[in-house]
């Protein structure tokens, strides 16, 4: 008697969140097989039949339309969005935008699938970077391709490194980035400094890393380095190796049927990890929850001397650092270790869809994306959030200008990505069931901390549950 | 041995109540951390070792939680919702307990246990047959879309037959002699005696509406008729140094819960221990 199993609505536990995505996802799926004839590829729309993008209907239409924009922003984020929107507002009376806050990224997506029944979508919608195939798959979003093929004026080249490959599958762009966000090596100059290391040149190589763990814990410190258990951290260094994370050319070239990270880059990273954690380099550390932050605190109260973490918590964490409370620490930001020739970052962070169905609006939602991802609007954007601009020429404008002399560690987050090979390892894995991918990896860096485990045994393991994810969401289809 | 006898009952009373309060201090510690938390500094908060108490308290935390939670509005549709409910499952819970307890018909057996088997059925996997229902209906963004799928619940006409059944037969013999009705003996007999299950059962559904999140956020389009807890849920931050913001949040949104607790709290109880101590 002391719960109410009817009333269990709060969304927070497992098996409210698991059976609300069973649901929805077989629902998304049923709309899908409605739909679609052969889905054997990823994308399997040729340019030639994209539905076609009414640009022009925006001068049409008598009065000024109105769309609704879905995004997740909080807080400060939401609040320089809201002045980027309500600038566009009053800039024009052509267009009218109101934004909906969904609160997160996945609850906006149970939202979105939910959409589905209800016919309530919005007609703009910002969504994270592995719901890229989700979004394709529902076939609701009219392809950015065709607007981008509409418009004459659009500046592909002036998008920051692959940020736009990422959003495109089969030479059709289906998101248009917005806010993009790396991983980063966040380390103590001071640490590297009583450990005889070299506090401006942060660990390239695996066994650098390694080495300066050693001499980090050698020096006095509790453990050289703080391991967050984050699969995206995982997938950006198998990436940095230039090495597929599923198989078909990421899921590029035709629809990913398996994971593919079982490799020699991804053993690089398991074998780094679980030794390190082993021999007691290194300690891991939770990626939600209260503990989230533990990694990075952990560096400025002297715990362990680096950790891997998004440039997101970079404005944030530097000003921990000025904040007086920690003495005799000094920030440093490095890029992700481990490069190779071939080998790069992975676009991170969210890009904008349209979902209109109205030629109007569709055109209206353009418009508006347009004006967002601009170099004045990302310049505005990056400067107020700490995300990287999606333009190159924001680089040069004075709002990031000023941010990046403030904070130095924001231009290695944009050099890493810039500076990173083209191919379909750095474009990033396209997938279905991402969140199930990203469980099984978890998991199994979990599990290897915990028992000292086998790391070949714990990257086989995960790579088995993480096919069979991907396995039972192409099923659905 | 009267010195015993005097002992005894002081060091007893002692010892309870020495136990009591270390269990208080347990429940409470996380309230008074997250309060604390929510009035300290943003360098306070991230401090080594943690602050426990708050020498310079930050008051404002509230008022940018309550606007940044929109909770002028949330916690309006929130009120709202919550008391439809609340009415909504006590009337229906009644009815239903007390035919299940008092009334004769048809396939009672049967019924019954579907009633009971939909408790075995967690909301969400309804929620999308739901959500198409209320839609078709036009409640989509609407109180009664918010409101009318929670109105009857398997659980309350469960806990209130029991309840319902613990009248002798007695009292309804001579309240039929006094030619009492069913309505009559419902409303003058029964339901006075089962207030206790009443007001147990009506503060589990305040808690669970009150608690809702998935729901109002699927069914909602925007602002307007958004719930308290969407609105806590956008106060949480990726930043480190707000966390007392969300702290403050979470104080705002609990406290009616908390007042309704105190003030409930003697009928809870008994509610509670009914048919536990049988006597």
């Amino acid at each position: 008697m002391s719960s109410m199993p009817s009333m269990s609505l709060n969304g927070r536990s497992w098996r409210a969140r698991a059976a609300a995505l069973l649901v929805v996802g077989l629902l998304s799926a049923g709309a899908v097989g409605c739909g679609g004839g052969d889905d054997d590829s990823a994308g399997d729309d040729d340019d030639g039949d994209l539905a076609s993008c009414p640009t022009s209907a925006l001068d049409d239409a008598s009065g000024p339309v109105q769309i609704t924009f879905w995004h997740t922003m909080q807080r400060a984020n939401e609040a320089a969005l809201k002045e980027l929107t309500d600038a566009y507002n009053s800039s024009q009376d052509k267009v009218k935008v109101k934004l909906v806050n969904n609160s997160d990224y996945d609850d906006q997506q149970d939202k979105y699938r939910a959409g589905l029944t209800t016919g309530d979508l919005p007609d703009v919608v910002l969504q994270q970077d592995i719901y890229l195939q989700q979004m394709i798959d529902t076939e609701t979003a009219l392809p950015v391709q065709s607007c981008i093929d509409a418009t004459e004026d659009f500046d592909a080249e002036d998008f920051t490194g692959a940020a736009l490959d990422y959003f495109s599958v089969d030479d059709v762009q289906w998101g248009l980035p917005f806010n993009l966000s790396n991983p980063v090596l966040y380390y103590d100059k001071v640490a590297f400094r009583k450990a005889g290391l070299d506090p401006e040149k942060p660990p390239a190589t695996f066994d650098e890393l390694r080495t300066a763990a050693e001499k980090i814990k050698a020096a006095g410190y509790a453990t050289g380095m703080s391991l967050k258990v984050d699969s995206w951290q995982f997938e950006q260094l198998v990436a940095n190796q230039g090495a597929d994370f599923a198989n078909n050319g990421n899921g590029r070239e035709s629809r990913a049927t398996a994971a593919a990270f079982d490799n020699e880059a991804g053993k690089a990273v398991f074998e780094l990890f679980g030794g390190m954690v082993a021999d007691g380099l290194a300690t891991s550390s939770p990626r939600r929850g209260p503990s989230q932050f533990d990694n990075l605190l952990g560096i400025a109260s002297k715990h362990n001397g680096m950790s891997f973490d998004t440039t997101a918590a970079l404005g944030t964490i530097v000003e921990l650092f000025a904040s007086g409370q920690y003495k005799d620490v000094e920030l440093g930001v490095g890029p992700m270790p481990g490069r190779t020739d071939d080998g790069g970052i992975v676009v991170g962070g969210a890009a904008l869809y349209i979902s209109a169905t109205d030629p109007a609006k569709q055109a209206a939602a353009w418009d508006y994306m347009q004006y967002l991802t601009s170099p004045e609007s990302q310049s505005k954007w990056s400067a107020a959030t700490g995300y990287i601009p999606v333009r190159a020429s924001s680089v040069d404008l004075p709002e990031v200008k000023a941010r990046w002399a403030e904070v130095p560690g924001f231009r290695v987050a944009y050099d890493q990505l810039v500076s990173s090979a083209h191919n379909t390892a750095t474009d990033g894995a396209v997938i279905g069931d991402f969140e199930g991918v990203r469980d099984a990896v978890e998991e199994a860096e979990n599990r290897m901390f915990l028992d000292k485990g086998d790391p070949d045994a714990a990257l086989k393991g995960a790579a088995d549950k993480a096919t069979s994810a991907i396995e039972a969401y192409n099923d659905r289809l | 041995m009267p010195a015993e006898r005097n002992n005894h009952p002081v060091l007893r009373k002692v010892g309870a109540y020495l136990l009591l309060s270390a269990l208080a201090l347990i429940v409470l510690f996380p309230i008074y951390v997250t309060v604390v938390g929510s009035l300290l500094r943003p360098d306070q908060l991230v401090s080594q070792p943690p602050s426990l108490f708050p020498t310079h308290p930050q008051w404002d935390t509230y008022s940018e939680a309550w606007s940044g939670g929109h909770f002028s509005t949330y916690l309006r549709n929130s009120a709202i919702v919550t008391a439809l409910i609340v009415a909504g499952q006590l009337v229906t819970s009644i009815l239903a307990g007390y035919a299940f307890a008092m009334l004769e018909f048809p396939f009672k057996r049967v019924i019954f246990v579907v009633f009971l088997a939909t408790m075995m059925v967690p909301f969400e996997v309804t929620i999308i047959t739901n959500l198409q229902t209320v839609t078709d209906l036009h409640w989509y963004n609407t109180y009664a879309g918010l409101a009318v799928p929670f109105l009857a619940t398997g659980f309350g006409a469960f806990l209130l037959r029991q309840a319902f059944l613990q009248i002798p037969s007695d009292l309804r013999d001579a309240a039929t002699i006094d030619g009492y009705g069913h309505l009559k003996f419902l409303g003058r007999v029964a339901v006075p005696l089962a207030r206790p299950s009443i007001a147990a059962l009506a503060v589990f559904s305040f808690l669970g509406a009150w608690n809702q999140y998935l729901w109002p956020l699927l069914v909602t389009k925007d602002d307007t008729y958004r719930t308290v807890q969407i609105g806590l849920k956008q106060l949480r931050s990726t930043q480190v140094d707000e966390i007392n913001i969300t702290l403050a949040g979470t104080i705002l949104a609990a406290l009616p819960l908390v007042i309704l607790l105190i003030l409930f709290q003697k009928q809870l109880i008994r509610g509670l221990t009914t048919g536990a101590v049988k006597g």
